[in-house]
């Protein structure tokens, strides 16, 4: 997906003035954030799990190379090939290649955020395979040609009149505000194209290195059926998803699952160890593991940025999140919007071209409190934004300007002595006396929508020498 | 044991909300402190550090250093944000061999509301207040720093329950940012405007007259927009509210 983060400003703002979409992102945080935090406090363990969940992603992070080998090993004895794609146009190529050489005309899809980053579909259409998305929200978005709006809700930013609509527009179905008949339309659709087609590509949740196992959580089935009615099953995934153990899978599956829908337990777990054994009645003739880098090796050669590759794709910091409540999936402008995507999409795609992003943000720390492996999200944003004004990690990214720089240089320089700063609020209190909005210094952009604040004729420290603490200065209310 | 501390107001309230601080001063006066005031204080450097300028900020973080360093006098901020740059961020813009110094500091730093609740252990401020203080409706927003990077949040609410005069109301989303987030504010107006109108329409539906928090920060933010809207609702830090509820000095 081509990156738009530099568009961040003009698209945020045409989201906060689009009434539909505020309306139908008004609904995230009583839905899954509070969903989530039924299902988390519900959890007699969450907090033990969720510093073990940390600790495991912390030892696969850092011990990443052991264990690719080890996956590798397994998926290849039980049958299936491995590909490592440094890039995201390296793993595209490889699917189509593989496409290709068997004779693949359609293609069903589960849902992959990772397919976003190749632009698989676009890709796959332009060698002559139709790709069809099959996970409902992926599929709504795939008719709208548009990206998805969350990591685990990707049309959550349309409205079921909207969905309606563009059903009877696309596919011929007549208008309805009945979820129900909405979806069976949509099932109606896709059912064929489960029959019809050569290969089945999905994303996935969880690679298990000791058995060489690939973990799917889905809700719809859809992942399952594209895992196992295709003769070719292709699954693209980052290459941080890995997990040592089954046992480790249990917890993640738990982590994951009520951080992100705040279900106890997902409708599916799908696990696919390889592909069709000669025993086995049904299953996919071949199976191809796609392991895609496209940049997280930066993230974990910066010890700084490393926990941003602990990320389980729960959406739960996006839920969370009051600018991405407001802003929406699209004003990030690439693959992962919201908080994590602050950090991840201009890491991914280019710092300086992402700069807003680690800036749009109160730091609040609702993020940080929602993830489920406690990642510290405002801290990485502290240290992007350091990075942007004058860090020397990404020399060549800094955006700041020289003024910007040299008035904060002057405030701190100022304000590091209380002489100076005495004498400069002093000038400021007598130019004040004849040109009042001296004492309201607040910028036109805070005063725009906002009253300023008003500098007082004597600060507290002016104050204090004549200050008695027994109420005579008792201000009335 | 004299309980003595050095107030430090922050750059807000000496400059624009000095009554607030006159306030914490008295109140922790009243709860058995002795207040002092190192007058040289100016701005713990947060500004800078939260808009990525460290090495300005490393300038201010040097002088709280070696303003506070070499006393055992505990210091006490009005504002959770500012006592969190103190006790989670010095560490990563002091200079190498300050670590100790902050780590000491940070050890006697507390925000208002906890050093009432951990330090004087006083929750229940009802035996210091002034009976005929007039009632008044409460609401409280929980500012983020405070709850969520100091882990403060059943503390002020208590020290407001206590107080007889005051009916403290619930508020939808109380926990949900305010949108102020420092420079957030002029850099991304409209986003943060958007967050303030989420917040003001929940104090508002709450019904209650006065809006506390204890940031002032926040409630500038708040005020801010409260004011533009003409709305009749008051917003007053904690301090203020505790102060006004022990009335005229009980001596007297």
């Amino acid at each position: 997906m081509k990156s738009v983060t530099k568009r961040f400003d003009e698209k945020s703002k045409e989201t906060l003035l689009d009434s539909q979409i505020q309306k139908n992102l008004s609904g995230l945080y009583e839905g899954f954030h509070s969903a989530r935090i039924k299902a988390s406090s519900d959890t007699a363990d969450w907090e033990e799990l969720q510093s073990k969940g940390r600790a495991i992603k912390q030892e696969v992070i850092n011990n990443l190379d052991k264990y690719l080998e080890l996956l590798e090993s397994k998926i290849v004895n039980s049958g299936g090939v491995v590909h490592f794609a440094e890039t995201a146009e390296d793993a595209t190529q490889y699917v189509i290649n593989l496409a290709k050489s068997k004779d693949v005309k359609t293609v069903v899809k589960s849902k992959s955020m990772l397919s976003e980053e190749m632009s698989l579909n676009e890709e796959l259409i332009k060698s002559g395979i139709d790709p069809y998305e099959t996970d409902l929200g992926e599929y709504i978005v795939q008719l709208a040609e548009e990206t998805p709006y969350h990591i685990i809700a990707p049309a959550i930013h349309k409205s079921r009149s909207e969905v309606s609509k563009l059903f009877a527009e696309k596919i011929g179905t007549s208008e309805t505000e009945n979820i129900e008949t909405l979806t069976s339309e949509a099932r109606d659709q896709l059912r064929d194209k489960f029959i019809q087609a050569d290969m089945g590509i999905t994303g996935g949740n969880f690679l298990v290195a000791e058995t060489g196992t690939l973990a799917l959580v889905s809700n719809e089935g859809n992942g399952r059926m594209c895992t196992s009615m295709p003769r070719i099953h292709v699954a693209i995934v980052g290459m941080e998803k890995i997990v040592p153990s089954m046992e480790d899978l249990g917890t993640f599956l738990r982590l994951l699952i009520r951080s992100a829908t705040g279900q106890w337990i997902s409708s599916y777990v799908t696990m696919i160890s390889g592909p069709r054994k000669s025993t086995d009645v049904d299953g996919p003739e071949e199976f191809h593991l796609v392991i895609v880098d496209n940049g997280r090796s930066k993230m974990l050669a910066n010890p700084q940025l490393r926990e941003a590759l602990y990320c389980l794709r729960c959406g739960a910091c996006l839920n969370a999140c009051p600018v991405y409540r407001k802003v929406g999936g699209h004003s990030y402008g690439w693959v992962y919007p919201g908080p994590i995507g602050a950090i991840v999409s201009p890491m991914l795609t280019g710092l300086s071209d992402g700069k807003n992003l680690p800036f749009a943000s109160s730091l609040c720390g609702a993020c940080k409190e929602a993830c489920p492996v406690k990642i510290d999200i405002p801290r990485m944003l502290l240290y992007l934004r350091n990075q942007l004004v004058e860090g020397n990690d990404y020399p060549d990214q800094r955006t700041s300007k020289l003024w910007e720089r040299f008035f904060s240089k002057f405030a701190a320089l100022l304000l590091a002595n209380s002489k100076l700063t005495n004498t400069f609020i002093k000038s400021a209190s007598l130019i004040a006396n004849i040109a009042p909005f001296v004492r309201k210094p607040f910028p036109a952009s805070w005063k725009k929508t906002r009253e300023s604040p008003t500098l007082a004729k004597k600060t507290f420290v002016e104050q204090w020498a004549s200050l008695e603490l027994d109420g005579s200065l008792r201000k009335e209310l | 044991m004299s309980d003595k501390i050095s107030l430090f107001a922050t750059c807000v309230l000496n400059n624009f909300y000095p009554e607030v601080a006159v306030s914490a001063a008295r109140v922790l006066n009243r709860l058995g402190a002795e207040v002092t005031v190192d007058v040289s204080q100016t701005c713990c450097g947060q500004p800078f550090f939260n808009s990525g300028h460290w090495s300005d900020s490393s300038k201010l973080v040097r002088k709280f250093v070696s303003d506070y360093s070499g006393s055992d006098t505990d210091i006490v901020l009005p504002s959770g944000s500012c006592t969190s740059m103190i006790r989670n961020h010095y560490v990563e813009v002091c200079e190498h061999n300050d670590f100790g110094k902050v780590e000491e500091i940070s050890a006697r730093t507390f925000e208002f509301t906890e050093y009432i609740t951990q330090k004087l252990g006083i929750f229940d401020l009802s035996p210091f207040q002034d009976k005929s203080a007039e009632r008044i409706n409460v609401t409280y927003h929980e500012s983020c720093h405070l709850n969520r990077e100091l882990g403060i949040s059943k503390e002020p609410i208590s020290l407001l329950k206590s107080l007889g005069n005051i009916v403290l109301i619930d508020m939808d989303q109380s926990e949900v940012c305010c949108g102020f987030g420092g420079t957030f504010s002029t850099k991304y107006p409209e986003i943060s405007t958007a967050m303030a109108e989420e917040k003001v329409a929940n104090v508002k539906q709450s019904g209650a007259d006065v809006v506390t928090a204890a940031d002032m920060s926040c409630l500038m933010h708040m005020s801010g927009l409260i004011m533009r809207k003409n709305l009749d609702i008051k917003s007053l830090h904690i301090a203020q509210l505790i102060d006004l509820a022990m009335g005229t000095d009980p001596k007297k």
